[in-house]
């Protein structure tokens, strides 16, 4: 990291997330005007002031309406999400994908539609945070000895936690074809045809679960200078980190159990924030849920327009276009944050 | 071993330009240098396992590019810096694992292989604990190991990549005691790259200054290692002095 | 430090090399375990046998009805076990030897993940009602297995390799990530199908003894033989890979050439036995490590390792086949996959857990 003068480099952090505030917008219109079925402005701005039933009207508020409101919530939260963990683990590849946090979510989620204990979408929301929580805990506490190092040990050890409950959910999948068929879609992470409802229902727990990041981002700028500077000014430790893991489940839960386990995005938000904001973790939250609300919409936008007249899911498209940075991540830059 | 206009480097960078040297036969020669100056990579390059950019290393006469992969190891042998021991490898295979180019695919362990294995634990004082994994073995026992494995390859240059580093100072002279018995007992010519000043001046029969990719100095240790030379290649203003015959240098003290 | 040839006389008789024993009694046992395995599966099922009745049929005396069980029913099936097992034990052990890497392992490093995208492609967009067959099914899958498998493998080399020097950790790291890439592609790939095509399809993705036929593991019969000659050939090899890229190049090995050769055989191993079995994950992994701390060897022994991973898979293949009909659980049986990540998982998480940071060959 090139230490400019601080100044300097804070009015180029708030330049960034300017931009992307900036962004938002017309990412979010491009969603909704952009499809198969392509509108001209005419007819979006008819669609948004004065509908009258019109195919147009349809399309634009009962489908794209809601996928793109769902996009910017659930990246926002995903792209949050990711920052936090790559602060708490000191690790430029932790994010919920590749840490298996939503493995245990999706786990969790189709268990509990199998034995018929929940159901709808908060009782998912419930299960998923269950299962993120569970798999959060049990990588971290399983590769805490290798994190002081930031070492590549989290990582094997969440391909294993990824692995292990991938299959164990592909066991309870197998064994019963109807949710077979539903998961299959669920998987593969997509904003389609989540109804109108889901943006609503995740909307108080992705909201919950920024704001404790954002109090959790204060922590983290300390916790970067290592566990024992920063209880010896005063923080306290063991708070934080739960904090950590209470909004980093929320989050998490509330993305995978509306649209499945979408992937890269925490990991592509984070890098990216950090290479906007610098090292500032308050910044980096901030930054990073909006990176992550911004590319997701787009990554469905991309998703509708190459795979016309059908669609590629948003976490296909995420997961082509992340692999790459991943890999470049590795070869360029240092793991260790 | 002959050293001729050689230049190395790692991709575009070059880090070793046009370097000339003629090592000593039978004798213990240490490269020293600043950090950064390149004296690893030079080691590296005598190895061939740089390829040069110009020049060549000539081994009797002959260009070491020219020899195939076993005949220059059975000419040569290196310890890189701080070697990987697996978990669980015996000190005695361990030291077997040097007798490598002198097999061919279909050859077994032979009664040789197994004296010269046997030699080299005893050089080293390890012949007793040859059953024991190398993990187990402190750190200049274990460099000691690893020196070991290098004497079974049975070669007549011995080429040592900073093999003092992590051990404390009685043990680093214990290692650079054995380097150099090796050198004036069995008459093999040793080529070691060290970082402390004061054991390269005790030990080496032969001592290079390399600085920015360049010989800075070359020759008997009392002759190189003057006040003047380590103020302008290592910017250290110090004292040398002569103990048991050696030079031996002494920090300056300021108020 | 003595200089003389001193050699005290406790040590004159036996070799100065550590004793073969511990590797032979591993082979023996895990040959025996294997055998063991292979008689009990081809007895055990809806219409038991006796071990009379196996074996005789064996050396082709038996009934017609007990030829019928044992060669026409379990024996494609336990024949896949045994090639897939020792295949993809045998894939892992050199991965781990070049890797210098105990978490190396096909499924790790994302070769099964090519084999697998590759694969399901050729099941979805070639595939009828319930599943590939004829041509496609007997020499498309193989050979897009096979490409799969080599295709990540040369990415994940060409990432892997930095000036010509290999990293073992950040192979493992580039191979995680070609991984998460390919499940990415394949939970596409899966949205595209018929339902009746992906149910299948998924449950040879977990790994799935269940449709083997002889002819379909021709393919890895014939690789599996292929690759053993070299390796048998350049077993000492490896002994010098593991100590590093520079001392293996000051022994007179050349390291670049040497590698490329042993990751060219491990990812033709893995993708025929995906081929045949999909995603058998962890027991790469598992098997050879086994067989290492069995043998107290400096890396993994290859002979010992493909009997422990034959071994392994035939019982867990045994068991995923009974154990549901035993509890009763349901109608259809668990993919062996599944039972050998379920298995092998919380090993690799243990193997995190304990390894120090900074030892040797360990990502820390």
């Amino acid at each position: 990291m090139l230490h400019a003068p601080r100044s300097g480099r804070a009015v180029t952090a708030w330049g960034s997330i300017a931009a992307l505030v900036l962004l938002l917008p017309v990412v979010a219109v491009a969603s909704l005007a952009l499809g198969a079925n392509a509108l001209s402005p005419g007819e979006l701005a008819h669609a948004v002031l004065h509908p009258d039933g019109a195919e147009g009207d349809v399309i634009v508020r009962s489908l794209r309406f809601p996928r793109t409101v769902l996009g910017l919530i659930v990246g926002a939260a995903l792209g949050a999400a990711g920052v936090l963990m790559q602060g708490h683990t000191r690790n430029a590849l932790a994010e919920p994908g590749l840490l298996g946090v939503s493995a245990g979510a999706a786990f969790a989620v189709v268990l509990g539609l199998r034995l018929e204990l929940v159901q709808g979408l908060p009782g998912m929301i419930g299960a998923a945070a269950i299962g993120a929580a569970s798999a959060a805990v049990v990588v971290h506490t399983l590769a805490r000895r290798s994190i002081r190092q930031g070492g590549a040990a989290l990582v094997v050890a969440g391909a294993a936690m990824t692995a292990f409950l991938g299959a164990l959910t592909s066991a309870v999948v197998l064994l019963d074809a109807k949710t077979l068929d539903s998961y299959r879609f669920w998987a593969v992470g997509s904003l389609a045809e989540r109804g109108q409802e889901t943006p609503v229902t995740v909307l108080p727990f992705v909201v919950a679960g920024l704001l404790l990041a954002a109090v959790n981002a204060r922590s983290l700028d300390l916790l970067a200078l290592g566990d024992e500077v920063a209880s010896a000014m005063g923080l306290r430790i063991r708070r934080a980190r739960l904090v950590g893991l209470l909004a980093v489940t929320l989050l998490t839960a509330a993305s995978v159990a509306a649209c499945g386990p979408i992937a890269f995005i925490g990991l592509l938000a984070g890098t990216l924030a950090r290479l906007m904001v610098g090292a500032s973790w308050s910044r980096g939250v901030l930054a990073g849920a909006l990176v992550g609300a911004v590319l997701t919409v787009t990554s469905d936008v991309v998703g509708r327009l190459v795979a016309g007249p059908g669609e590629l899911q948003v976490g296909v498209v995420s997961g082509i276009l992340g692999a790459p940075l991943l890999i470049a991540v590795i070869r360029r830059r240092e793991l260790i944050l | 071993m002959k050293v001729t206009d050689l230049s190395l480097g790692y991709g575009e960078r070059r880090i070793i330009h046009h370097v000339d040297l003629d090592i000593p036969a039978g004798a213990l020669t240490v490269i020293v240098g600043p950090n950064g100056s390149g004296k690893s990579t030079l080691l590296r390059g005598m190895a061939r396992l740089l390829r040069p950019a110009t020049g060549a290393v000539h081994l009797n006469g002959t260009d070491i590019a020219d020899l195939g992969h076993g005949a220059l190891a059975r000419q040569l042998a290196l310890l890189p810096q701080a070697p990987a021991t697996p978990a669980g490898l015996s000190v005695g295979d361990l030291v077997a694992r040097g007798r490598f180019p002198h097999r061919s695919w279909y050859q077994r362990w032979s009664e040789r292989d197994e004296e010269v294995v046997r030699r080299a634990l005893s050089q080293v004082d390890l012949i007793d604990r040859a059953d024991e994994p190398v993990t187990e073995l402190s750190g200049g026992q274990r460099q000691r190991a690893w020196i070991a494995m290098v004497l079974a390859q049975d070669t007549e240059h011995l080429l040592l990549d900073e093999p003092t580093t992590f051990l404390d100072l009685a043990h680093a002279v214990d290692v650079m005691t054995l380097a150099r018995s090796v050198a004036h007992d069995s008459g093999r010519t040793v080529i070691c790259v060290l970082h402390d000043l004061t054991l390269a001046a005790r030990f080496a029969d032969h001592l290079v200054v390399v600085s920015q990719g360049r010989i800075a100095a070359a020759g008997a240790p009392k002759d190189v290692l003057t006040p003047e030379e380590l103020d302008d290649v290592f910017g250290l203003s110090a004292h040398v002095i002569d103990v048991d015959g050696a030079p031996a240098v002494v920090p300056v003290r300021r108020a | 430090m003595s200089l003389g040839v001193l050699l005290p006389a406790e040590r004159a008789q036996a070799s100065i090399r550590s004793s073969a024993t511990p590797a032979r009694l591993t082979v023996l046992a895990a040959a025996v375990l294997l055998l063991a395995g292979v008689a009990t599966s081809l007895a055990v099922g809806e219409s038991s046998l006796t071990l009379g009745q196996v074996l005789s049929t064996l050396v082709g005396q038996g009934d017609p009805f007990s030829r019928l069980v044992v060669v026409d029913f379990r024996g494609p099936r336990v024949g896949a076990a045994v090639l897939v097992g020792c295949s993809l034990a045998l894939a892992g052990a050199v991965l781990q030897s070049v890797a210098r890497n105990p978490l190396a392992s096909p499924d790790l490093l994302g070769l099964n993940a090519g084999a697998s995208v590759a694969a399901v492609a050729v099941v979805i967009l070639a595939g009828g009602n319930g599943g590939v067959s004829g041509l496609a099914a007997s020499v498309g899958l193989p050979v897009a297995a096979l490409v799969g498998s080599l295709t990540s493998g040369l990415v994940l080399y060409l990432l892997a390799i930095r000036g010509r020097q290999l990293d073992p950790v950040r192979m493992v790291v580039v191979g995680v990530g070609l991984a998460a890439a390919g499940t990415a592609l394949v939970s596409w790939l899966l949205t595209l199908g018929d339902v009746m095509v992906v149910g299948p399809a998924l449950a040879w993705l977990s790994g799935s003894l269940h449709a083997a036929t002889w002819p379909g593991q021709a393919g890895l019969l014939v690789v599996l033989a292929a690759a053993t000659g070299p390796l048998v050939l350049l077993a000492r090899r490896l002994d010098l890979l593991v100590l590093g890229d520079d001392t293996a190049g000051g022994l007179g090995l050349d390291v670049h050439r040497t590698r490329i050769l042993f990751l060219l055989l491990a990812t033709a191993l893995t993708g025929a036995a995906t081929a045949v079995a999909g995603a058998v994950v962890f027991l790469a992994l598992c098997a050879p490590q086994l067989a290492r701390g069995l043998s107290r060897a400096s890396r993994p022994p290859l002979l010992a390792s493909a009997l422990t991973g034959g071994a392994l898979l035939v019982w867990a293949d045994l068991a995923a086949r009974m154990l549901l009909s035993w509890t009763g659980f349901g109608p259809t049986e668990l993919p062996v996959g599944v039972f050998t990540a379920v298995l092998g998982a919380p090993y690799l998480l243990f193997v995190v857990a304990r390894q120090r940071a900074g030892s040797e060959g360990i990502p820390s």
